[in-house]
């Protein structure tokens, strides 16, 4: 963890087995870690190294076999609020809502503390910081990929979660779209100061957002490594680390 | 290129003009063959049937009696539907109870369980109601487990994640994400129970002394009025066209932003 950061999240030997085929597969072998309060961890690896496992065990959706993952102290044995996640698959817009009612509903649902013109102001200012004032009134159909990922951003953090759960959230986007949609989700993540958790199989996307980079090895099926990006002079040099790491 | 709406105008004007091309050719037809009018009437005798009968006659009473009593059994089996549906998302035994139900019921047609129905309902408004409930609770029934079946798993993760209770996961996400198959599950069940009711009708007689459409047809051949006889199967042949077109039309514009496919 970094120095001087809060512990917001911890995952004690997390293993994870499934059987295929009558055969047990380990996809997790007892991974820890540390994540900090307001901190950008990126978890890189190969694909079916076990990320995605990896981020639905924390985020409550699958029950590990052995270990356990504690957020601010308690343990996660369910999905909430608490630990939002952001899914790979940019069609997690409710399409028969539009933008904005999409971020309200879901405020209404797990905020339910909130007044209607709370959620409505949460609502704007979520969409405004997403770059998507001109679209609340959209549905998503409408909705390019990129302003879907960027609005399914904003619904996730309009919750105010202790942390965000990112699960390759642009690896579907083109180039252009994956550019803004990083800016947008580094502006956002500082602004609010959320946790992020992000997997991805992009170097050049982790040496971009995170402040510490975990590798997953698809072997060991444990992290095998973590950078700090505060170590090196320069992305360049932090990607052809990850690089070497990896390949 | 045509949008949506441009499109649907055009396949109406199409329709119209395929009618009327059909119409002209049936006239020219009858005139032309001389055939008797007790085989083949000329359009305006059927015409100027259905307008007699439609406006000194019984026959607008009959109608929307068979309409009514239509949609209250389409009401019926879209409430057991959803209740089987709901029961069958309950647990694996409740899901594979509703699976053989379905299995056993949906190949059986109306007419074959017709002497059970007789002695079970007698031949009354209760017989036609079980008649038209069997025929379109079924496809209505396999179309909502499909859609159901067929919500992203991303929908319902989300619903968790925001703490929604199963209860609000099944009506305020799965329901709105498969709109789209219960409007098909809908339109068939619609059909098919359509199709039952004026069998049924034929079969059974006037239903609580009113009648039908499908009583009304029965009756013009008895008495050998075939313009009469055509007339009522225009009027069948009409209101399918209205349903179809003008309220699945309407419904469909309504959630066109719903479910997990255009509808």
């Amino acid at each position: 963890m970094i120095e001087g950061k809060t512990e917001l999240l911890k995952l004690n030997q997390i293993k994870k087995n499934f059987v295929k085929d009558g055969e047990i597969f380990s996809v997790l072998d007892g991974v820890s870690l540390s994540v900090g309060e307001g901190e950008f961890f990126v978890l890189l690896g190969r694909s079916g190294c076990g990320k995605t496992t990896l981020l639905r065990t924390v985020g409550g959706f699958l029950t590990p076999d052995e270990g356990e993952v504690l957020l601010s102290g308690e343990r996660v044995t369910k999905p909430g609020v608490s630990q939002m996640m952001v899914f790979q698959d940019f069609n997690q817009l409710f399409p028969w809502m539009t933008l904005k009612k999409n971020l309200i509903y879901a405020m209404k649902k797990a905020r339910p503390g909130m007044t209607r013109e709370e959620r409505n102001q949460t609502a704007e200012r979520f969409l405004a910081a997403a770059g998507l004032s001109e679209f609340a009134n959209q549905y998503p159909a409408g909705l390019s990929g990129g302003m879907k990922q960027r609005g399914a951003l904003a619904r996730a953090l309009c919750l105010n979660p202790k942390v965000l759960l990112m699960d390759e959230p642009f690896s579907s986007l083109d180039y252009l779209s994956r550019q803004t949609a990083r800016q947008t989700v580094l502006r956002m993540a500082q602004e609010t100061g959320c946790t992020v958790l992000l997997v991805t199989h992009d170097i050049e996307e982790a040496a971009e957002l995170g402040d510490r980079i975990g590798i997953l090895d698809v072997t060991s099926h444990r992290i095998s490594a973590i950078y700090k990006a505060e170590e090196y002079e320069s992305k360049d040099v932090l990607v052809n680390m990850l690089k070497q790491e990896l390949l | 290129m045509a949008t949506g709406k441009q499109w649907q105008k055009k396949k109406g004007v199409q329709r119209a003009g395929w009618i009327l091309l059909l119409l002209i050719v049936w006239e020219i037809s009858v005139k032309i063959s001389g055939v008797s009018p007790l085989l083949f009437p000329a359009v305006e005798d059927v015409l100027a049937t259905l307008l007699e009968d439609l406006v000194h006659g019984n026959l607008l009473v009959q109608t929307a009696s068979s309409v009514a009593l239509l949609l209250a059994a389409l009401a019926i089996s879209l409430g057991g539907a959803f209740l089987l549906a709901w029961l069958s998302g309950l647990c694996k035994v409740s899901e594979s109870f509703v699976d053989t139900l379905t299995v056993i019921a949906h190949p059986l047609p109306g007419l074959a369980i017709l002497p059970l129905i007789i002695m079970w309902f007698g031949t009354g408004t209760g017989a036609v109601l079980a008649i038209v409930v069997h025929s379109a609770i079924w496809p209505l029934l396999l179309n909502i487990l499909t859609g159901f079946s067929e919500v992203p798993q991303i929908y319902t993760d989300l619903g968790k994640n925001l703490s929604m209770s199963r209860k609000s996961i099944l009506f305020e996400i799965k329901l709105p994400a498969s709109a789209g198959y219960i409007i098909s599950g809908i339109k068939i069940g619609w059909a098919r129970g359509w199709r039952a009711f004026i069998s049924a009708e034929m079969v059974f007689g006037a239903i609580g002394g009113k009648g039908g459409i499908g009583w009304y047809i029965f009756n013009q051949r008895n008495f050998m009025d075939t313009a009469g006889l055509f007339a009522g199967i225009l009027l069948v042949i009409f209101i399918g066209i209205v349903v179809e077109n003008g309220l699945f039309g309407w419904l469909e514009k309504k959630c066109v932003h719903m479910g997990t496919k255009e509808c």
